[in-house]
This record gives C-alpha cells, structure tokens and sequence, in this order.
C-alpha cells in the first residue's frame, strides 16, 4: 500500500509544477498529507514560480511545459489494491481518550449525565482526519491542565452521600478506612476498565490515609478519586497485551479486558458497563462470535448510534453545514435550514446502514433521503409531515449520499457550487486518493457574469487553461455532473439562463457520466468505494492512520466479502486478529 | 545578553541596560490568507493612513515597524502556517520566549484562538504554535476567562487563604502521585519506545503542572470583569460559530489585553482564523468567504474585499494596542505597549498568489526601548529568521540562528 500511494503521489507531483497559475480558490480543507510528499510540493512549486509571472494576468505562466500535461494518473490507488506481507495486526499502544469518550466514561460511571464534562481542547486530526489517532492523543501541559480542573470539578459534582450508600462498607456514617477503600476499589474498577491489583489498591489507600489527616474524610477522598481520574491508568486504554503463550508463538494477546475496553469505546463511545467486563472476567471475550455479538449488541444501543456518528463525522464531516456562512443575497433561505441538513444526512446514513442494511453502494445509491415539511419545502419534495422521516426521493431528484444537502453545500462557495472541492470529495473520502494541495501562484475563477454558468466560469480558467486542467480535470470534471445543485443543495435547471450541463467523467477509471444519479451510480460500481469506506472505519477504530490501517482493512474486507453490508465490516471488525492481537 | 553578542553598536549601555530591565511582553496576532499589496503598503511611505489597510493604526504611527520584503525562505502557500513563527526551526517562537521567561508569571504562555480550526477541530490549517508538537489555540474566551480570572483569591481573608492553601497542597499531592503512576507504566514500555515516549511527554507535562504554581510569583488581577466575554456568557455564544466571530474577536482580544496588563502572563499568541477558512466578512461588508476573497485578482472587486476584511483585522487590532497603551503597572514610567513587541503576522504575501513573498509584517511597540519605531522598513527580500531572532532578543534571549538561512538579527528595526 505505502509503496503504491507513493507512486501514484509522484505522478500526481509530475502534474504539479504545470499548474503554476491554477487557482487554489476553491481549496478545500486540507487534510495532512505524507511530510514527505509535502516538502516536494513546496520545492517543485516555490516562490522562484513568482518570477515566472503571468498570475496577475489571469495566468499563462509555463505554457512551454504543457507538452508534459499529457502524463495524466490513470492508475488512480484505492484501498483494495493493498499488498500485506504479513498477518495485519498492529503494534502495542496506549490510546488516550478523546474528549468525548473521558466525558461520557465519567459521566457513566459517576452517575451524573448532566455534567458539563472537561471541555477538552481539540485533538489534532490524523491524516484520514479522525480526532482520535493514537498517535494524536497526548497528555500536554495544557491538556493535563485541563483533565486535572476538569476531574476537580467533577468530584465537586458528586452527590457523595449517594455515592457511598451504593457501598456496604460505608453504612455507618462518618467515613472508615473500609469505606474509602472499598469506593476507590470500586470506582477504580470502571474507571481502570480491570480490577486493581492490590499493590495499586495498596497505593490509593495508602495516599488517601496520607490525605486524610490534611483535610477530612470527604475532601481526601475527592483528592483521591481525582487521582483515579487523571491517572494514566484511566486516561490511556491499554492495548498492550501480554506476551505470547499457547496458541501464539510470537507477540502479544490482549487481555479480556483490554478486549472489553476495546469493544466498549469502538462500539460504544464509552467505558465498559459491569456487565461487559464481567464477560470479560469469564474469558468469554477471546471467541470472535462473542465479541461480534457484543459489538452488535453495543452498536444497537443510542450510545453506539452516538459514536458511529462520530465515526461518519470524522469521514465525511458533514456536520460542517452547520456553521457554512453562504451570502444571504445569493441563498437567503439556507441558513433556516443547514442545521435540518446535518440531521438528515445522520438519519440517512443510520437508515442505510443499521434498517435497511445497505451496502456501501446502497450508501450512494439509495433513492431515499431522511426529511421532515421544511426540508421537504426547501428541496422542493412534496411535503411528508413535520417529523423527519425516510422518504423516496422525487424522480430525478438525486440518489444517494452525493445528494445530499449537506455535503453539497459544504463542497461549494459561499455564493456557488464548487466543482473542485465535489469531485476532491469524490477522490479523497470514496476512493481514498490522495491528492496534492493547491499549488502556490494562483489565480481567481473569474467571478459572476451575467449569462456564464459556474462551469463555464471553471472551464475558463481551468479547463481552458491547460496549465490548470493537470490537476483540476481530475476533480472539476467529476464535479461537473453535480452542476444541478446550487451552492446550498437545491435541484436547478438553469444557470444565468442556460441549461445546466452536467456531463462528467472520471479521468483515470474512463467512466462517463451525465449527472448526479449517473454519476453516483457509476462511482458506486467501483471497488473502491467499499474499500475506501472501511478503511475509514478501521482507522476510525484502531486509531491508526491510513497506513497501516489499509492492511487491517484489506484483511477485514476479506473476511466479510464484497458487497457485504456495511454493517458487517463494522462489527466484523471485532473478529479481525488485530482485534486481540499485537506485534 | 544576546544583544551584545551581535555587536549591535547602537544600542549604547544606558539604553541597553535600562531595557534589558524593563518587563517585556510577547503578543503574536496572526491573521491567514496575506493581504492584497496594494492596499497594505502605504503608498506614501511617511503617511501610514496611505494605506487602506492600516489606516485604522494611524493613531499608533509612531510605535510601529511595518516591515515590507520579509520572505518565508522554503516556505509555500497556506501550509506555511507552521513556518509562520517556527521558520521550520520546529519550536515557534512564542514558546521559545515563554520558556525563557518561564519564571515571570504565573501563565507561561497564552493561546487564544478566534474560529482557529474548522468547527471543534485541529487541523493542519489550525497549526500554528509548535512546542514542538502543536498546541492549539483556546477557543472559547468564556472558558479563557475563567482558567485566569474565574477564581479571585479573597486576599485578607485569612480562612480563605489558608483553605486554599490546604488545597493547593494537596492538589500538588496528587499531582505527584500521578506522575509517580506515569513514570512506572513508563518502565514497563522500554521496549515499546513510541508509547514510553508519549508516557515521557505525559511526565513533563505533569512536572510542569505539579512545579507552576508554587514556585510562581502570584499575581493579584483583582476582579476583571469584561463586557465582551460576559456578552458571550449570557447568550451562551457557540465558540465556533461563524457569526459570532467579531465578539468572540473583541473577547480574545480584551482578554489577552488583561492577562499581560496585570502580569498574569508575558506571552500570548493570539490566532484569528486558520488558513483556507472561508468565514464570511459580512459584517465587514464583504460578501463573500474570507479566503474566497483572499484569490481575488488586481483590479476586481474581490481585490477590495480582501482589502475591507484585513482592514477589518487592523481595526481589531488597534483595540488591542488601545488595551495595551497604559502605564506599566511593573514600570510606570512607560506603556505596556512600549515595553511589549506586538506582532501582526500572516503565513503567505499576496493573498491571490498564495506564495510567501514580501509577507504583511507589522511590529508595534518597542519591546522595551529596544526598537526603533515610527518607521516603514523596506527590504530587499530578507530571511524572516531575523525578525524572530530580533523579537526572541528583545525578550531577552541572545539567538543568532532561528531556523534555516538565518543570516542574524533585523537591525534594521533595532536601537
């Protein structure tokens, strides 16, 4: 796999210096690329292009290079084509929490659903731009800072009194050695997601005696469960194992309940319940088909629901309609209505997946989408009542996640569609291809003019300009068949007074297409796109980046089988070896 | 001190004395995308209100240094975010100086961001401040506030004093148990060197929590109370919404201002946006998305759009250096403008063509009597390692390398 995105980087790289006056106007988030990769970029494209002029004029800087813009990519890498040498499984590791999972964790295990949480600053993304990469998930200063007043201000929430009636050591009021042991033995238990063992028993207790003494009973115990808190026992799930016996020959297995752990954050978001780690206790989690079972069972709960929206926001990151600024002259109604736009492509998403057990392809071909009266009223469906409920879509109106309002509107301008950021979306979060950031030296898509459609407008610059079109015919000409939806989502057939042209193709896989519905059903047919699908998933986790995530992703795609529903690769994904095992 | 080390002959003994003694401050303010050029550069380069762009600072003409030919050497288009105050050194420089004056203030450093990442994230485009991993900007200034003002000590009540004495005590405590857990998971990894790592950063950081507050001066802020993060309180304003990014602008901003004025902290980064952020300048009567506008061509409408929205930037600004220009309360007998070095930075020149050319630099005040100000600094093209090796000297270090192709310090602007 690495070898081969590298290959298909450098032809993409060959294309670079061609473009020097291509717009990056329509740049869309970056992801982090390969640092390598980066450096080639800045040196192929550097500040000498400057001399090179032509920018300011529009751009016709490196004409006489064009001759090169024949060199196209045509073998564009997807996730499936991975070559693993050998068994995919990962290396030990400590995984801090995210955010939400230390919240949710403590706000089940404390009892206090209504706690405000940490407010933990953002984690960096990885490079498949999902918040909980292992590698990602550190304890800074500012974090530490933030954990230790956050773990302060949760035991200060603690109606303790209750807290200790749910332990029989503490009946006689008043506080005993007892007590305070058997609640730090307790709470330790959820928070480490293990029994403590008794030197760590023997270590709390011996710091809350030392406490005690300094404040009164209650206060050391606050001071001490902030210990269990920010211990990094709690904070990191410990995918160590231990080192191989029996069955294995080399390496590491994971204990139960570091399996236990595992299962309760993929498929839950949070820290494992009682019942999960006494499975745990009975062995029982070391068969695949139980922890399938289990993943199954997790994923079914509002909380598993929960935390595969995080895994569907970290991929597609739809929720991002929410806070699109669109001009108020060009899309007056948009803002009623952005934030509908994110529920529906949740809904949508859930009602492929987990009701009607969609396959990835369903996933863009559905002909269904999720809207209530006022969605309904904006896209120009008939109505179907205030509730949000799945709908077929009106003929000809679009199938499939790519029609959706959400990613639709953020794949465009504030006042505009946005060709190259819909056919960038296309290649990086369905087919897992990586493309090169905007070069530097760039010029402006020429703005509004009466009577000029937005494609023309690109095709001008880009198209037009075969400095341009190296890198930009490998995504404006996917998102040329898009060109029916405005920048905020709604069906049109006429732009500045001419009929839409929504003919596209895309270059490297010689598909062509005339629309969205042609276009997504045609992408849909690409292996690709399943791979692609479950890379994300697996990245999203084992907390791996996209290398080696490819290979567990390949090896987990295996063992469901093609055109699965996607909701097999995402519980299958307990049974892969990686699951229990480590190098 | 590093000064001498350079042999910067103007700087005459007296002067330099008394500013190496002076309380000095470090405030970057970095805003994406450039500016278009011919609106930030005064055409009249004794008359700053020449320029469309900076015209809001003109009250302030004789403390700046708007520095124009300063390149990022290897550095290209937006990802030269992180270059901005690194030179790819891999330590930025607001970390650099906040390690150095460690010891000053309660709060080593400051970093307050503005919408700094595309919503709840911390992206590539968000990255910034490197120490040397990245350190993200706060983005909420209600919870900014809180950390540093939310919790006034009641100084002459000694019960007061004494409770939370006791807790202080055993926070640090527990503190120190932590860190001792910390390092004995750490032992048993040696043979799994990237997590040991991760437990080793983990360690430092609890050091630094466990050593901070003791060991620090205290400082009395008595009660800050500011209009514009409790107009953010009471609406509970979404800290990442787009349309509230004036106020939450005028809250980072008033709260930086407050934390250096009483010696709360010497360091502040301050990060309006992130790069590519396509926020829209309505408000300032731009129609369209910040970096939309930012790839405008000379000439098109777009070009003064793009000018309106950093015009729009320096007026923020000036209410920073507004904060800012009272008398020292460490050193009355000047400014805490004086005695600090603002700097207004971005990560690319010309916004439309994306390269890091001749990049938009403005320094206001003179860290202590050791800039000269009231000046437009023309270069020929110049490394800008020298601006970080200047700023990080008048802080007080004595660098002469900060990243790559660093050819010594800015002597230009220096006394």
């Amino acid at each position: 796999m690495r070898q081969h995105a590298l290959s298909l980087y450098a032809v993409l790289l060959l294309a670079l210096p061609l473009s020097a006056a291509c717009s990056g106007n329509d740049a869309t988030p970056q992801q982090p690329t390969a640092p390598g990769a980066m450096g080639d970029n800045a040196a192929g494209a550097g500040p000498d292009v400057v001399g090179a002029g032509g920018a300011s004029s529009g751009g016709t800087a490196g004409t006489s290079a064009l001759g090169g813009g024949s060199s196209l990519p045509t073998n564009q890498g997807g996730a499936a084509t991975t070559e693993c040498a050998t068994a995919a499984v990962g290396n030990r590791t400590l995984r801090r929490l995210t955010a939400l999972e230390l919240d949710n964790s403590l706000k089940d295990i404390f009892q206090l659903p209504s706690w405000a949480g940490m407010e933990l600053t953002p984690d960096e993304v990885n490079d498949l731009g999902f918040g909980n990469g292992a590698a990602q998930l550190v304890v800074t200063a500012g974090r530490g800072r933030e954990i230790l007043s956050g773990a302060e201000s949760l035991v200060a929430s603690v109606d303790w009194p209750t807290l200790l009636g749910r332990f029989p050591e503490c009946a006689p009021a008043g506080g005993s050695p007892a007590c305070a042991n058997s609640v730090l033995s307790g709470l330790g238990k959820r928070l480490f997601r293990r029994p403590l063992s008794q030197a760590e028993l023997d270590s709390y207790a011996a710091l809350f005696a030392e406490l005690e003494p300094q404040s009164t009973f209650l206060d050391a115990l606050r001071w001490t469960t902030v210990a269990l808190i920010q211990s990094p026992h709690t904070l990191y799930r410990s995918e160590l194992g231990i080192a191989a016996s029996g069955s294995l020959t080399t390496g590491y297995a994971l204990d139960g309940y570091e399996i236990a752990t595992a299962l309760a954050y993929t498929y839950g978001g949070t820290a494992p319940s009682d019942e999960l780690l006494a499975a745990a206790e009975r062995g029982e989690l070391s068969e695949a088909t139980t922890r399938v079972g289990w993943a199954q069972q997790l994923q079914a709960l509002p909380s598993g629901r929960a935390q595969f929206d995080q895994f569907l926001q970290g991929w597609l990151r739809y929720q991002d309609v929410r806070n699109l600024a669109k001009s108020a002259t060009v899309f007056p109604e948009f803002s009623a209505v952005q934030a509908l736009m994110a529920e529906e492509t949740r809904a949508f998403v859930e009602q492929i997946v987990f009701d009607a057990h969609g396959t990835t392809a369903d996933l863009l071909t559905s002909p269904t989408t999720v809207v209530g009266d006022a969605l309904a009223q904006y896209y120009g469906f008939p109505a179907v009542g205030a509730a949000m409920v799945s709908t077929p879509r009106p003929t000809g109106r679009g199938i499939g996640l790519l029609a959706q309002g959400a990613l639709l509107s953020k794949l465009a301008l504030p006042d505009s569609s946005s060709p190259t950021q819909r056919g960038a979306f296309v290649r990086r979060k369905l087919l897992c291809q990586e493309l090169p950031p905007p070069p530097a030296n760039v010029a402006a898509v020429p703005e509004f003019r009466d009577g000029v459609t937005t494609r023309q407008r690109y095709e001008e610059l880009h198209t037009a300009d075969p400095g341009c079109s190296a890198c930009h015919q490998l995504t404006d000409q996917i998102g040329f068949a898009f060109e029916h939806y405005d920048g905020a989502g709604r069906y049109r057939d006429m732009e500045s007074g001419q009929a839409i042209n929504a003919q596209g193709k895309l270059i490297g896989k010689d598909l062509t297409f005339d629309g969205q519905e042609q276009a997504a059903l045609a992408i849909a047919q690409l292996p690709e796109v399943e791979s692609c699908a479950v890379l994300h998933w697996v990245s999203f986790a084992s907390g791996l980046p996209r290398s080696p995530s490819s290979c567990l992703a390949t090896q987990l795609l295996q063992s469901v089988g093609a055109n699965a529903p996607l909701e097999n690769a995402l519980t299958g994904y307990a049974s892969v070896p990686h699951f229990t095992q480590r190098n | 001190l590093g000064l001498l080390g350079l042999g910067l002959p103007a700087l005459r003994p007296s002067a330099r004395a008394q500013a190496a003694g002076r309380p000095k401050r470090l405030i970057t303010f970095f805003t994406p995308h450039g500016a278009p050029a011919e609106f930030f550069w005064p055409s009249d380069p004794s008359v700053l209100s020449s320029s469309h762009i900076l015209e809001p600072l003109a009250a302030f003409r004789s403390q700046l240094n708007v520095i124009r030919g300063l390149d990022y050497i290897g550095s290209n288009n937006h990802v030269a975010i992180k270059d901005v105050l690194t030179n790819q050194s891999g330590k930025s420089l607001d970390n650099v100086v906040a390690d150095h004056l460690a010891d000053q203030a309660p709060v080593r450093a400051l970093h307050l961001g503005v919408v700094p990442d595309y919503s709840h994230s911390f992206t590539v485009d968000g990255q910034l401040s490197f120490d040397p991993s990245p350190v993200a900007h706060e983005a909420d200034p209600v919870k900014a506030f809180d950390e540093l003002f939310g919790t006034p000590t009641t100084p002459g009540d000694p019960a007061a004093d004494q409770a939370a004495q006791v807790q202080a005590a055993l926070r640090q405590r527990v503190v120190g148990f932590t860190r001792d857990e910390v390092a004995a998971l750490a032992d048993r990894l040696v043979d799994v060197p990237s997590e040991a790592g991760k437990l080793q950063a983990h360690f430092d950081a609890l050091a630094q929590l466990g050593t901070t507050a003791p060991s620090q001066p205290s400082v009395d802020c008595g009660a800050v109370s500011l209009p514009s993060v409790e107009g953010l309180r009471a609406r509970n304003a979404d800290p990442w919404a787009h349309e509230n990014f004036p106020d939450l602008m005028d809250a980072q901003i008033d709260i930086a201002a407050a934390a250096v004025r009483c010696g709360m902290t010497r360091v502040v980064s301050l990060q309006m946006m992130h790069v590519n952020s396509q926020l829209s300048f309505a408000f300032a009567g731009v129609p369209r998305g910040h970096h939309d506008a930012s790839h405008s061509s000379p000439g098109s409408t777009g070009r003064m759009d793009h000018a309106n929205c950093q015009r729009f930037m320096a007026e923020k600004l000036a209410r920073l250096l507004t904060a800012l220009d009272v008398p020292d309360p460490e050193d009355p007998e000047h400014t805490v403008l004086d005695n600090s070095a603002v700097l207004w930075c971005s990560e690319i020149g010309d916004g439309q063509e994306h390269t890091c050319i001749a990049v938009p630099t403005v320094i206001a005040g003179s860290a202590g009597g050791v800039f000269k100000t009231g000046q437009l600094v023309q270069l020929a093209g110049r490394s800008h390692s020298g601006l970080l090796i200047s700023l990080s000297n008048a802080m007080g270090l004595g660098l002469s390398e900060f990243g790559p192709n660093s050819t010594g310090s800015l002597q230009e602007i220096e006394v």
